[in-house]
C-alpha cells in the first residue's frame, strides 16, 4: 500500500490546481460572503451553489496541534513524531495540515504561521503544510533527519500546464441551419430508418437523430494543418490540454439529450474541459481527458450535452 | 414533546472482553443472533415476542441489513432501525427503540451489538476500512483533505481537543489520570473487567508511554473482543417481568461534523445540548443522579462530558474529578463496572457497556459494586472524535 495521496473531484480539482501552481484559493459564498474550507459545490452556511474563487496568502494561527509519538497509521510511519496541526487561517476556516522547519518546544497554540508547498513523492501532488511565520523559529529540522527528505519524484504526464486546463471553456462556435435533406442523408448513411427522422408527414415534422448534433459544423481545416495525430487541438472552439503523450484513443462518448433538434435551427456549441485524471498501468501512463460539449439552439435552449472521454497515451 | 418514560430495558447481555479470543469466530449475523438468545434470557422473554430491532452496521450486509437479520432469527418485525453512530450508536439505539415502543411501532425491541473477531473469508479482501473510521473512499472529504496530512485513527484528534482545552484552562495531567485510575478501582470489583485485580497509581498513568501529546497510553483504551444487547420493552409488558424495568425518561442527541479540525468551536462539545435536552426531558437535576456512565474512550472524554453536561463549570473539570471519588465507592459514581478504560473496548459494542452500567445498578444487579439506592443515571455516548453525541436518562421508578 502506498501513502494515500489526495484524489481531487471535479468540484475540488480547482483548488488542487491552485496549490499545485503553490497558491491557495477558497471558495467565497456570492449570496452571504462566508469563506469556506475545504471546497464544496454549495455554501456549508447557506447551502448557495454561487461560489467564487478567491486566492488568499495562506497564512494563519495555529488552532491546535498534537505530536504523535507512534504513528497514526503504518504509512505515516516515517513521518513520526508527527506534528499534526489545526490551523485556523486568517480569512476564518480551519483546516488539516502538519507543522514543519520548527523545532517541538516552539510550538505554540496561538503562533503565526506561514504556508509551505510542499510537492510529494508522486511528483505532482502538492500539499499545503505550515511553518513558523517568525522566520527565527525555523529550523532545518526536516534536513538534519535526512530520511524525511522526498524521494525523487515519478515523471507525471499533469503538469502544471495541463492541469491548468481543468474548466477551461472554448470559444462558443455557431453551425450551419439544419435541413431536412441532411437529416435524411445521415439517416441513410447511418442506417437508422426510423420515420420520426424522415417521414415529412410526421405530425410536427421531422426531427434529427441524437448522433446528428456534431454534424451541422463546419469542418474547414485542412489536411496538413491537423497536428501529428490527426487531431485538431485548437480550432474552431475545440479545446484540449497539452498532453505530451503521442497516442489518443477515443474513450466512450455520452450524450443527454434536453428537446427536439429541427430543419430550420442553428446550433451554438461550447466545450469545455470537465476533467484530466492520470493512471498508471505496467504499460506506462494514460491520461483520461473528459470533454464536455454543451448544444444549445438559435432561442438558447439547451438541446444537447455530450461528454467525450479522450484517452491519451 | 419526548419520551413519556413508557418503555423499558428490561434485559441485558454482556460478553466477557477477551484479548485473544478463546471461541471460534462468527460472522456478526451469528454474533446477532447468540446476543439476542442471551438477552432475552435474561429479560425471560420469549424470541417470539420481538417485533423490533436496532443494529450497527452488519459486516456480511452492507446492505439490507436489519432485514437479513429477520430472516436469519425468523423474526418478524414493526420496526428496524440501522444506526451509524459510532460509539453513540447503543445510545441512540436505546432511545430510539423507546420511541419506537411509545409509539405502537413496536412491543419488545433488541438493541445488539456485535463486537467479535468475524471469521476471515478463504481468500481475503483488503480491509474495508484500511484508515479506521476515517473514509479512504474517492470523493470523502477525510480521504482528501485529512488522510494524506496523517490525520487518521482517534488518538490525534482527541489529543488536540485536550490541547486545545490546556491552552484555553490549563491542564493538570494529575487529575486526568486520576479519572482512569478511580476506573481501576471499579473494575478491581468486577470479575470481568480486562484489568480486573491491577489497580493503578495517578504516577502509574503519568509514566506510561505519551501516545500522543498529552495522552498517556493508560489514558487510551484497549481494543478487545466482545458484544452486548439489550431488550426495551413497553409498561404492559415490563410490567409483568421479574426484574426491575429501567425507564429510558429522556434523551438529546447531538452531531455536527465529522473530523474536529471542522468544528466550530472545539470546546463546546456537542454533549452540552445533548445532556441538557435529555435532563430537561425527563425533568431531573443534576442532583437527583445516583451514578453517571460517561462514555470514556479517553480520560479528556470523561473530563470535557463533566464540564458540559453540566456537572461543574466550564474549566472546572480538573477541579472536580481531584475534589470527587469517581469510583463505585465514592461520592460521584462513574463508569461502575470500570469503565471502557478498564473493561476494555469491545468495538462498537463499547457504548452499550455504559447503558448496561446504569441498567444494572438500577436492577439492583451491581454486587460488589452495587451504589446504595440507584434509581437515577445519566449515560453518555460519544461517536468519532466527540463528534456524535447521545446521552439518556434511565430512571427505576
Ligand atoms: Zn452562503
Amino acid at each position: 500500500m502506498k501513502k494515500p495521496v489526495p484524489v481531487p473531484t471535479p468540484a475540488t480539482r480547482p483548488f488542487w490546481n491552485a496549490l499545485a501552481e503553490g497558491k491557495l484559493r477558497l471558495q467565497q459564498c456570492r449570496a452571504c460572503s462566508t469563506v469556506f474550507y475545504y471546497p464544496r459545490t454549495c455554501c456549508p452556511a447557506c447551502l448557495s451553489p454561487e461560489l467564487d474563487w478567491r486566492e488568499v496568502a495562506g497564512t494563519g494561527t495555529l488552532y491546535t496541534y498534537t505530536i504523535a509519538r507512534r504513528p497514526t497509521h503504518p504509512l505515516f510511519a516515517d513521518e513520526v513524531p508527527q506534528r499534526l496541526a489545526v490551523v485556523e487561517l486568517d480569512e476564518g476556516p480551519k483546516l488539516t495540515s502538519t507543522l514543519v522547519n520548527l523545532r517541538d518546544e516552539d510550538i505554540r497554540i496561538g503562533m503565526r504561521l506561514a504556508p509551505v508547498f510542499e510537492k510529494q513523492a508522486d511528483g505532482r501532488t502538492m500539499l499545503l503544510r505550515f511553518q513558523p511565520a517568525d522566520e527565527s523559529l525555523r529550523s532545518d529540522a526536516r534536513a538534519e533527519g535526512g530520511a524525511r527528505q522526498a524521494p525523487l519524484p515519478e515523471v507525471s504526464a499533469l503538469t502544471p500546464e495541463v492541469l491548468a486546463y481543468v474548466g477551461r471553456t472554448g470559444e462558443a462556435v455557431t453551425g450551419y441551419p439544419v435541413t431536412a435533406e441532411e437529416i435524411r442523408r445521415y439517416c441513410y448513411a447511418v442506417d437508422d430508418l426510423d420515420p420520426r427522422w424522415l417521414d415529412l408527414a410526421t405530425p410536427g415534422g421531422v426531427s434529427a437523430p441524437p448522433m446528428f448534433v456534431s454534424i451541422p459544423f463546419d469542418i474547414d481545416r485542412p489536411l496538413h494543418e491537423l497536428s501529428e495525430d490527426g487531431t485538431a487541438l485548437e480550432h474552431r472552439g475545440v479545446i484540449f490540454p497539452p498532453v505530451t503523450l503521442k497516442r489518443k484513443l477515443f474513450g466512450g462518448l455520452e450524450i443527454e439529450w434536453f428537446r427536439e433538434l429541427r430543419p430550420g435551427d442553428v446550433l451554438t456549441r461550447q466545450y469545455r474541459v470537465l476533467d484530466i485524471v492520470e493512471r498508471r498501468g505496467a504499460s506506462g501512463p494514460s491520461v483520461f481527458v473528459r470533454i464536455e460539449g454543451t448544444y444549445c439552439n438559435q432561442h438558447g435552449e439547451k438541446v444537447a450535452v455530450e461528454v467525450n472521454t479522450i484517452i491519451c497515451r | 414533546m419526548g419520551l413519556r418514560g413508557e418503555a423499558a430495558v428490561v434485559g441485558y447481555v454482556e460478553l466477557k472482553p477477551e484479548k485473544k479470543p478463546s471461541g471460534p469466530p462468527l460472522t456478526s449475523i451469528e454474533q446477532w443472533a447468540q446476543l439476542t438468545r442471551l438477552a432475552l434470557a435474561d429479560a425471560g422473554i420469549d424470541k417470539r415476542e420481538v417485533d423490533g430491532i436496532v443494529t450497527s452496521s452488519i459486516a456480511e450486509s452492507g446492505m439490507f441489513g436489519p432485514a437479513t437479520l429477520a430472516e436469519y432469527m425468523g423474526l418478524e418485525l414493526g420496526f428496524a432501525e440501522s444506526i451509524d453512530l459510532g460509539g453513540a450508536s447503543a445510545a441512540g439505539a436505546v432511545w430510539r427503540a423507546a420511541a419506537a415502543i411509545e409509539l405502537g411501532a413496536a412491543d419488545v425491541v433488541v438493541c445488539a451489538f456485535p463486537g467479535g473477531p468475524l471469521p476471515s473469508p478463504p481468500e481475503p479482501k483488503p480491509h474495508p476500512f484500511p484508515f479506521g473510521a476515517s473514509s479512504a473512499e474517492y470523493g470523502s472529504p477525510q480521504a482528501e483533505f485529512d488522510i494524506p496530512y496523517g490525520n487518521v485513527a482517534q488518538n490525534c484528534g482527541y489529543a488536540q481537543i485536550a490541547n486545545r482545552y490546556a491552552s484555553r484552562y490549563g491542564y493538570d495531567p494529575r487529575a486526568l489520570a486520576k479519572i482512569a485510575v478511580d476506573q481501576r478501582t471499579s473494575a478491581c470489583g468486577n470479575p470481568d473487567a480486562l484489568f480486573h485485580g491491577k489497580p493503578i497509581t495517578i504516577e502509574d498513568v503519568l509514566a506510561s508511554p505519551m501516545i500522543s501529546d498529552p495522552i498517556h497510553m493508560l489514558e487510551i483504551v484497549m481494543p478487545v473482543a466482545g458484544g452486548a444487547a439489550v431488550v426495551l420493552a413497553g409498561r404492559e409488558r415490563a410490567g409483568r417481568l421479574r426484574k426491575r424495568p429501567v425507564w429510558v425518561r429522556g434523551f438529546g442527541e447531538r452531531l455536527a461534523f465529522k473530523t474536529p479540525t471542522y468544528a466550530a468551536d472545539l470546546l463546546r462539545t456537542p454533549i452540552a445540548e445533548a445532556a441538557r435536552r435529555a435532563i430537561a426531558m425527563a425533568g431531573v437535576r443534576h442532583d437527583d443522579l445516583d451514578m453517571v456512565s460517561i462514555y470514556d474512550c479517553y480520560t479528556i472524554t470523561v473530563l470535557m462530558t463533566l464540564e458540559d453536561a453540566g456537572f461543574c463549570a466550564k474549566g472546572e473539570g480538573a477541579r472536580f474529578v481531584l475534589e470527587h471519588d469517581l469510583s463505585c465507592r465514592g461520592d460521584f459514581p462513574c463508569n461502575t463496572w470500570g469503565g471502557q478504560l478498564s473493561f476494555g473496548q469491545t468495538g462498537m459494542a463499547g457504548g452499550m457497556h455504559h447503558v448496561i452500567d446504569a441498567t444494572r445498578q438500577i436492577m439492583g444487579r451491581a454486587g460488589a459494586n452495587q451504589v446504595r439506592a440507584c434509581d437515577t443515571a445519566l449515560v453518555t455516548g460519544n461517536g468519532g472524535i466527540m463528534s456524535e453525541q447521545a446521552v439518556l436518562i434511565l430512571q427505576g421508578a
